[in-house]
């Protein structure tokens, strides 16, 4: 299967780069081998140039881009890590860390996507991993036909982890 | 169904937070290598759509 990496340059000026590759490196190898002929997508953004405030436009360039691969292929489960290392033009410090920021506009992201396409089949699940001081969020995108291996990444990540 | 599920893993332990943090740092290092490839003028056979 193959990648898919786009770069989408905004009418302000603004430039974004987004690649959809496949990626098992988080997952346990039990996990990898439950997953059969299901493919584990990973998703790389990252603004290249330009510090306007995102605009829908882009956005809906960047939720199309990501349904393009999921939509056209049935065994493809993707998995958003949310960057907790690069900041976020244009807000307030200290106001929300980037990867809580980045996690709450997947998730609208998604909800919109869904709504606007009438695509009733697909879930999202957003992990949230608590420790005392950090946060770190691992959004998975899966078809209902793959509840079962969607939760088995969850508590991979929870599990797999402590081994 | 909820379309979206909120999952939230309280009190991780040492472990799972070393590993949830070399995973991010290990992507943010494969993105700063596309900025530096982009600054570069090395990012070819990429579509590029001007909205």
């Amino acid at each position: 299967m193959k990648d898919l990496e786009k770069i989408f340059k905004s009418p302000e000026g603004d430039v974004y780069h987004i690649s959809l590759s496949e990626d098992k490196g988080i997952l346990s190898q039990e996990v990898v081998e439950t997953l059969g002929n299901v493919h584990v997508f990973g998703i790389e953004l990252r603004r290249l140039a330009g510090k306007n405030t995102t605009g829908h436009d882009v956005l809906a360039a960047l939720e199309g881009t990501i349904a393009e691969l999921f939509l056209q292929h049935e065994d493809v489960i993707i998995c958003y890590y949310c960057d907790f290392v690069n900041p976020i033009p244009k807000t307030k410090k200290n106001k929300m860390p980037p990867q809580e920021y980045r996690s709450k506009l997947f998730d609208v992201m998604f909800q919109r996507y869904v709504r606007l396409h009438g695509i009733e089949d697909v879930r999202l699940s957003v992990v949230e991993v608590n420790g005392i001081n950090e946060i770190y969020y691992f959004h998975v995108i899966y078809r209902e036909t793959h509840s079962m291996l969607a939760a088995l990444i969850g508590s991979d990540i929870k599990e797999g982890f402590e081994k | 169904m909820a379309q979206v599920e909120y999952i939230t893993i309280k009190n991780a332990s040492r472990k799972v937070l070393n590993k949830m943090r070399e995973i991010g740092e290990k992507k943010a290092q494969r993105l700063q290598k596309i900025q530096e490839r982009w600054d570069a003028g090395d990012i070819k056979d990429v579509e590029v759509v001007q909205l």
